[in-house]
């Protein structure tokens, strides 16, 4: 596998009884890169993501993950290995505060038994104070470690995407799944929003995102890929996309 | 106000009527609440912070007390180590059954863990042979320890709270850690869940057989405190009154359960000739907190330590 490529998908089918929701997409997402991943409503898009993590189980293909063939891993093994990813519907825990939710992401990293925990040891005491810090830092890389102590439902919208934004960084992932971020966001949130993925990018964290909104998408994508139908329709770079007649009309129709 | 600091109060207003009540029905009852405690606790693990109901967890408190005693009546085995036995091997029940059954979701997991405890009460009373049947088991021998037995009721009531408190201690410690947070995560998303690295299904798996047992331990306990032990007392309306006590005392919230527990286990002796209309109570109770008090006690108790 090319040492640029950093995920590679190779003929992804997958099929929902008559549906055929994901049809032969092959796509590579470079190290160091924003790809960016468009399409109408119903395009496969979201079931492509949900595929790579492996919450659905595909029909046919083979993903990669630098050398790592991830039909032997399971979705919760993922993010060891450096895959996180948000979700289009927004999936925060509403029984945990702000911090703990967003302390969920190191869950893995964290070495704590449950003896530990049990016993109260110095180590457990160590691991906790560790992943109450990462998280509340985290939360001040996107600016808003003021909500740390509140509910998920005590916050606006806007900030609950934040926080899930927050939930994958704190995992300290290689590759991050962004799953329609700005979905409910306003313009100023939207702005700063494609702020965040610049930040998030310079620390050489690798994006495939999902996104309706053309704006953000064309401002900070190295290369888009166009889905319709389960299909992959074209691939390019921004302005190769936005002049693509095939983009067009599935966009406008005929 | 820490919940260990809480813990430690209950510990004091435990010990000190412990000393001063002076009614054998009394310490007799509260010793009995103690057991059930132990009980719903394991069963608020399970229901309460991973969202995984239990219908059948009698069944487990049943697997506890009849091991334990067989164990001690047929092999002579001294009965604090019929009680481990036990204990370990109805874990490794509950682990077997746990690990098809937690693929289960809803209504269908409490069909599961329904049948799974009528399952065991029937086995009980068809062994006649080995468990006595319907008839029960008798002559079980009464805990001691370097010659100190725990022979009266007060004796009992303070080995059964230490326990109990000591088994709280430990599942409060264990959900203020990050496995608490894991179990939250569970049954709030668990695809979500899983996304950020908690395997669920072994999750589900570890915390049901940590709650079978905190059951079979105070099955075993039961046996050699009542030292008589029959189907009857683990049945299906044992099982429900378990999950009663949770959802009444707030699931996830171990010390509105604990209150629950002590005030449901106490009233239906206090009011001994209204017995046969206990589980229609049981059912009315758990259908008003469901829709007007679905916190149960849990606000109360947020509300106090604040």
């Amino acid at each position: 596998m090319d040492k640029t490529v950093i995920l590679k998908l190779e003929h992804i089918t997958k099929n929902f009884g008559g549906l055929k929701a994901v049809d032969d997409v092959s796509l590579e997402v470079k190290k160091g890169q924003i790809q960016s991943l468009i399409g109408p409503n119903g395009a496969g898009k979201t079931t492509l993501f949900n595929i790579i993590t492996r919450i659905y189980s595909k029909d046919s293909g083979s993903i990669h993950f630098t050398n790592h063939n991830l039909d032997r891993y399971k979705a919760h093994q993922l993010i060891k290995m450096g895959i996180a990813r948000t979700f289009q519907n927004i999936q925060l825990f509403d029984e945990m505060n702000i911090w703990e939710n967003v302390a969920i992401g190191s869950h893995i990293k964290m070495s704590n038994s449950p003896l530990d925990a049990i016993l109260c040891t110095h180590n457990n005491k160590k691991w906790e104070k560790q992943a109450k810090e990462k998280a509340i830092d985290t939360l001040r890389f996107l600016k808003i470690d003021r909500l740390a102590y509140l509910y998920p439902k005590e916050i606006s919208f806007g900030n609950k995407r934040l926080i899930e934004l927050a939930r994958a960084l704190v995992s300290d992932p290689v590759l991050l799944l962004l799953d329609e971020p700005a979905s409910g966001l306003n313009e100023s949130e939207t702005s700063k929003l494609l702020k965040i993925i610049f930040r998030i990018w310079e620390k050489g964290v690798t994006i495939l995102l999902i996104e309706h909104d053309m704006n953000l998408v064309m401002n900070c994508s190295h290369s888009i890929a166009v889905m319709d139908g389960g299909k992959k329709i074209a691939q390019g770079m921004p302005s190769y996309i936005q002049n693509n007649k095939k983009v067009i009309k599935a966009y406008l129709g005929e | 106000m820490d919940s260990r600091i809480f813990l430690a109060i209950i510990a004091v207003i435990v010990a000190v009527s412990g000393i001063f009540l002076n009614s054998p029905f009394l310490l007799s009852m509260l010793a009995l609440a103690a057991l059930t405690l132990i009980v719903t606790t394991g069963l608020n693990l399970l229901l309460g912070f991973t969202g995984q109901i239990s219908l059948g967890h009698a069944g487990f408190v049943a697997l506890g007390a009849y091991m334990s005693a067989l164990l001690a009546i047929k092999f002579s085995i001294n009965p604090w180590l019929s009680i481990f036995i036990a204990t370990i091997l109805s874990s490794l029940i509950g682990a077997i059954i746990g690990y098809p059954t937690l693929k289960l979701k809803s209504h269908y997991l409490a069909m599961a863990t329904l049948a799974i405890g009528e399952v065991i009460n029937i086995l009980i009373m068809g062994t006649v042979s080995i468990t006595g049947g319907p008839q029960g088991l008798t002559a079980i021998p009464m805990l001691s320890i370097f010659g100190f037995t725990f022979d009266d009721d007060r004796k009992f009531y303070f080995f059964a709270w230490f326990t109990a408190l000591s088994l709280l201690l430990v599942s409060i410690n264990l959900t203020k850690s990050r496995f608490g947070r894991a179990l939250q995560a569970i049954k709030s998303k668990e695809i979500a869940a899983e996304a950020f690295g908690i395997n669920v299904h072994m999750y589900k798996v570890i915390i049901f057989t940590l709650s079978v047992s905190y059951a079979s331990l105070a099955g075993g306990l039961f046996a050699f405190y009542i030292g008589f032990i029959s189907p009857f007392s683990f049945g299906i309306l044992n099982s429900i009154e378990y999950v009663v006590m949770v959802v009444i005392g707030g699931m996830g919230s171990f010390f509105g359960v604990l209150f629950s527990t002590i005030i449901l286990s106490i009233l239906p002796n206090i009011f001994s000739g209204l017995k046969e209309f206990w589980p229609i109570a049981d059912g009315f109770l758990l259908v008003f907190a469901m829709m007007f008090l679905p916190d149960g006690l849990k606000k109360l108790f947020s509300w106090i330590k604040q």
